[in-house]
């Protein structure tokens, strides 16, 4: 029965051309299971030797690994083959649909931000607080602002307002990345910058290290330390300057104002953003006034005595907003 | 001297388990111990050991580039959600080529029942391919590929173009017509009397297979 079969008989074979006599020695051979093992052999050699397709070996794998993956998440791999429909028991497909309940329940929340998975932390009028990250990293979260942060796991923040971030290097480089609603988002691996995200811009001064800012959908940026990057609004060109103050950005870690030159209306607008007062002075020569220096505020009645003294104002207190009056 | 020959033509009389061994040494000893380490890493290694000539074997049954990548693919997905390598014995190979012939016949056989997209394929029970077949089944398998091919050769060389570009090459109607300088309505119907003919082959083929 083992009669010596060469590989070109079974390449011939496979060529189709082969006469009956060598066919049934061949089926002879294949009698031996070795035999069988070494006819797919030869095969395989047969088939390297003359492809009869070009195909794209590399995305073949990843659409594979990709089915595999969605396979592997809904059913764990069975040993044994079950033909039938229904499988596994009635309990089974209760506890699967109770998982399921609770998985769409938990993803629900979880993109909802909420509660069971997110800390968000919020700072009122004139509050200035700091948090610890489980990272280890470090936010100093200005007025008016909103923080949320996922209670483990990954490394992302969502704000709303302005924040200054100390962000640790960790072991692996993970990214942390800061979204804020105004399609600007920021990405850094460990360094410490100023997040301002409020409504009428964005911006970001970075103090050390780089970050990768992403804004408007797909365009990216990297920053350098002492760069300021500013937004007017979502769908504005973007501005990347070079600053030499930047205690202009970072003044308020300490309560305080830092003015350079700056229009009244900004001053206004600052102390709004900080203390949720809304300052007004509608006087033609009073807009035209620029004000510069350091001025501790930690409550807004400080800021509007230096004003009164520095512009010779008074400070009318109305419902709803303060008005600046000059003093005749 | 060496114990096997260095040159694969070589024309020494062999007989098949010791070149068997050796080849086994290389290439599947190595997935296997890949296997023992990491059943993903062992399975990757397959992958690319493998899928490229058992896609051109598909092809050989099926002549259409997607539905034979679907076939190698779907054989590959089975060894690994059952897990096949935790209980087969005999070589990978086997199992793999043996499995692929196996769907793709499945395959050509929903094709007889005028369900061309294959939704009328029968999942072929994934049984420990590879241990043991019937050598007659084994020739008979060769048979028909041989006898597709043939089939194919013999259409007319225009018509015989347009098929290979359409299903070898996975070109568009409109690309074929384009590139042979015909137009859009020549190429579907050379299609058509290409597949009228395969169909042919394949039903008549299957009714000997009734009988295997």
């Amino acid at each position: 029965m083992d009669t010596p079969i060469h590989k070109q008989t079974v390449f011939d074979h496979f060529s189709g051309r082969t006469s009956p006599l060598q066919q049934q020695l061949l089926a002879d051979w294949l009698r031996v299971p070795a035999n069988q093992h070494q006819y797919y052999a030869w095969l395989e050699e047969w088939e390297q030797a003359s492809m009869q397709v070009s195909v794209d070996e590399q995305d073949a794998h990843g659409r594979l690994l990709q089915r595999l993956n969605a396979t592997s998440r809904t059913t764990r791999p069975s040993p044994i083959f079950n033909r039938s429909i229904f499988p596994f028991s009635r309990y089974l497909y209760g506890i699967a649909a109770v998982i399921s309940g609770l998985f769409f329940l938990f993803t629900g929340l979880y993109y909802t931000r909420s509660a069971p998975f997110f800390l968000t932390i919020q700072t009122v009028n004139g509050e200035v607080r700091s948090l610890k990250l489980a990272d280890g990293s470090t936010v100093m979260l200005n007025a008016n602002s909103e923080l949320t942060v996922p209670r483990w796991g990954h490394r992302e923040a969502w704000l709303r307002g302005e924040a200054a971030f100390t962000v640790t290097h960790l072991p692996g480089h993970p990214r942390f990345v800061v979204h804020t609603p105004n399609q600007f988002d920021v990405e850094v691996l460990g360094t410490r910058f100023v997040l301002y995200a409020r409504a009428r811009k964005s911006r970001i001064m970075l103090q050390q290290g780089k970050v990768k800012l992403q804004y408007q959908s797909g365009k990216q940026l990297y920053i350098k330390p002492g760069e300021l990057a500013t937004l007017p609004t979502p769908t504005a060109k973007l501005t990347l300057t070079k600053t030499t103050q930047p205690q202009t950005y970072t003044a308020w870690e300490q309560k305080r104002f830092f003015f350079d030159n700056t229009t009244l209306p900004d001053v206004c607008q600052q102390i709004n953003e900080q203390f949720g007062v809304t300052v007004v002075g509608t006087d033609s020569t009073l807009v035209k006034r620029r004000i510069s220096g350091y001025f501790k505020a930690e409550r807004v009645d400080q800021m509007l005595q230096d004003l009164e003294v520095l512009l010779n104002v008074r400070a009318v207190h109305h419902d709803q907003s303060i008005e600046l009056i000059p003093v005749q | 001297m060496l114990p096997f020959p260095t040159d694969p033509n070589a024309s020494s009389p062999l007989t098949g388990r010791e070149e068997s061994n050796s080849r086994i040494l290389d290439t599947e000893l190595f997935i296997r111990n890949a296997y023992q380490h990491d059943a993903r890493q062992g399975f990757d290694l397959l992958f690319r050991r493998y899928y490229k000539p058992l896609c051109s074997h598909a092809m050989r049954f099926l002549y259409e580039k997607e539905q034979a990548q679907d076939v190698v693919a779907d054989v590959f997905l089975s060894f690994w959600k059952n897990q096949v390598h935790t209980y087969l014995t005999s070589p990978y190979r086997s199992y793999l080529f043996a499995a692929v012939r196996k769907r793709a016949i499945s395959q050509l056989q929903a094709y007889r029942l005028d369900s061309p997209d294959g939704s009328m394929a029968t999942d072929t029970n994934e049984l420990p391919y590879g241990d043991f077949e019937d050598p007659q089944q084994i020739l008979q398998y060769t048979e028909l590929y041989l006898q597709i091919e043939a089939k194919i050769s013999q259409l007319p060389p225009q018509c015989q173009r347009v098929f290979l570009l359409s299903r070898v090459e996975g070109l568009k109607h409109r690309e074929i017509a384009d590139e042979l300088h015909i137009s859009l309505k020549t190429v579907e119907a050379h299609l058509n009397k290409a597949l009228a003919q395969l169909h042919k082959v394949v039903r008549l083929l299957f009714l000997f297979i009734h009988f295997w």
